[in-house]
């Protein structure tokens, strides 16, 4: 579905973020490398309108394998870097707080590393801790609270996004429009996070909106569930893509207007549908 | 804030004098300039500013249109017109459970909406028509939403045809139905593409 060109330009950003992790926080961090993240530099460069350069090199991990490296990103990349190592810190935190004792041995061992770079990444960007922090306990109080609305379990995950994507703005009517779209984009990842995980939520009995809302009580879920849960992420698609439409993207437009317009519908055919979440960025 | 009148610390018996005087005098004290050496105050002052001008711009707009008592929806769609959801959503709350109506419903979704809220919105416009049909702008409200279910406005419409696979009529279907073409035009002594 992506252009040869756009997918290089994705590529180089990518595999530019892993330079940023592994240069900044050691070798081990760049296995919290993900595509959200580096969906969000891109964004944060094209809405700063950041040139985008591409060079040659070879992959640092393995030295046979060509790729591309993109140049004079450092700024948001080292930001993607900073939250990626955050957010790794309070997933394992979370993970520890409701997993079975295997995965909580493999947490535990893991932490120490993660508490390092949380500290490092504190140190530049302080206000990212804030905003994750916060909205895990909201997301606490809201699992334990009874099921009311699929609105006010995804509010949470929406509103860290919106304050991240705050940051990136420079005046007020830029603020607003970038909290819009963040909101949205935060919800919209949300949904698709709490459908995809459907399956492994009712095996360990873990809190799920989605299995709440329909009764799912077995694994396999009915068509009309999954037409259901298409249709109710639709509906925040439709709202993600008329607050992008409001955003002024200066540089990386194509790519950026592409994962909007075609790949979070690709995305929830994959995770609602066909029930497997490749990486549709994937060759 | 949820009065006006209280805003201007007067009675909603007050003549439009008073009113006046009541606003000015607020005006004088909250103007930010005098607080032009302490930032903290100066916000909180800025603020109160603002809320002593919303008030007043209500209650000159209740009056002109001629009302001496205000009605609770008129100032709660003001609010939520002027992007005081917060509040609005306060006031929706104060109304007693026994007297929702149609409106109370079209607006807790309204509010719903303007915060992101999508699915519960919905629920409350659907309220809404269902206890009074008949009003255009609630089924305005309902089948904006309900639309954008389909996944045509974003997202993945499962009706639609997909490129390539699925029905519908793909880059591969022209190229073969122009051979097939081809092929019957050659049989009757015709051609359709010269160079096959």
């Amino acid at each position: 579905m992506m252009l040869i060109k756009d997918y290089e330009t994705y590529k180089s950003v990518y595999c530019s973020l892993c330079g940023a992790l592994h240069k900044q926080y050691g070798i081990f961090a760049k296995n919290i490398l993900s595509y959200d993240i580096t969906f969000f530099c891109i964004m944060a460069a094209g809405l700063n309108g950041a040139k985008p350069c591409v060079k040659k090199g070879r992959c640092m991990f393995n030295p046979f394998k060509k790729c591309f490296y993109c140049t004079k990103q450092d700024k948001y990349l080292e930001m993607g870097a900073a939250f990626s190592v955050i957010s790794f810190y309070y997933k394992l935190t979370d993970n520890i707080k409701d997993d079975g004792v295997f995965s909580k041995l493999g947490c535990y061992m893991l932490l120490p590393f993660a508490k390092r770079y949380r500290k490092k990444a504190l140190k530049k960007y302080p206000h990212f801790d804030i905003i994750l922090g916060d909205i895990l306990a909201l997301q606490a109080e809201c699992e334990d609270k009874e099921f009311v609305s699929l609105d006010r379990c995804a509010h949470p995950s929406a509103v860290m996004l919106k304050r991240l994507m705050m940051t990136l703005a420079e005046n007020e009517q830029n603020k607003c429009e970038y909290g819009e779209f963040g909101y949205y984009l935060g919800r919209w990842v949300y949904l698709i996070d709490a459908i995809d995980d459907i399956k492994k939520d009712l095996k360990k009995n873990r809190f799920n909106p989605f299995i709440k809302m329909f009764d799912i009580t077995r694994d396999n879920i009915s068509d009309d569930v999954k037409q259901q849960c298409n249709e109710i992420v639709n509906m925040t698609s439709a709202r993600l893509v008329s607050a992008y439409k409001k955003l002024e993207i200066k540089t990386y437009k194509e790519i950026c207007d592409n994962i909007i317009n075609i790949g979070i519908g690709q995305m929830q055919k994959n995770v609602i549908f066909m029930n497997n979440r490749e990486e549709i960025f994937d060759e | 804030m949820n009065d006006p009148y209280i805003t201007l610390g007067v009675t909603s018996r007050a003549t439009l004098d008073e009113i006046k005087a009541a606003y000015r005098e607020l005006a004088k004290k909250y103007h930010p300039d005098n607080y032009a050496d302490n930032p903290d105050m100066q916000a909180f002052a800025t603020e109160k500013m603002k809320e002593i001008n919303e008030a007043y711009d209500e209650i000159l707009r209740i009056r002109r249109s001629g009302g001496t008592e205000y009605t609770d929806y008129a100032s709660i769609r003001q609010m939520i017109r002027n992007g005081r959801l917060f509040d609005a959503d306060n006031a929706l709350n104060n109304v007693g459970s026994a007297s929702r109506g149609a409106e109370w419903h079209f607006l807790k979704g309204t509010v719903y909406l303007n915060n992101g809220w999508v699915n519960d919105a919905e629920r409350e416009f659907e309220f809404a028509v269902r206890l009074e049909p008949s009003n255009g702008e609630y089924t305005a409200a309902l089948n904006s939403i309900k639309n954008t279910r389909g996944g045509q406005f974003g997202g993945y419409n499962t009706s639609a045809p997909n490129y390539g696979s699925g029905s519908g009529c793909s880059g591969c279907d022209v190229c073969t139905g122009l051979m097939c073409a081809d092929c019957c035009c050659e049989c009757m002594g015709g051609d359709l593409i010269r160079c096959c």
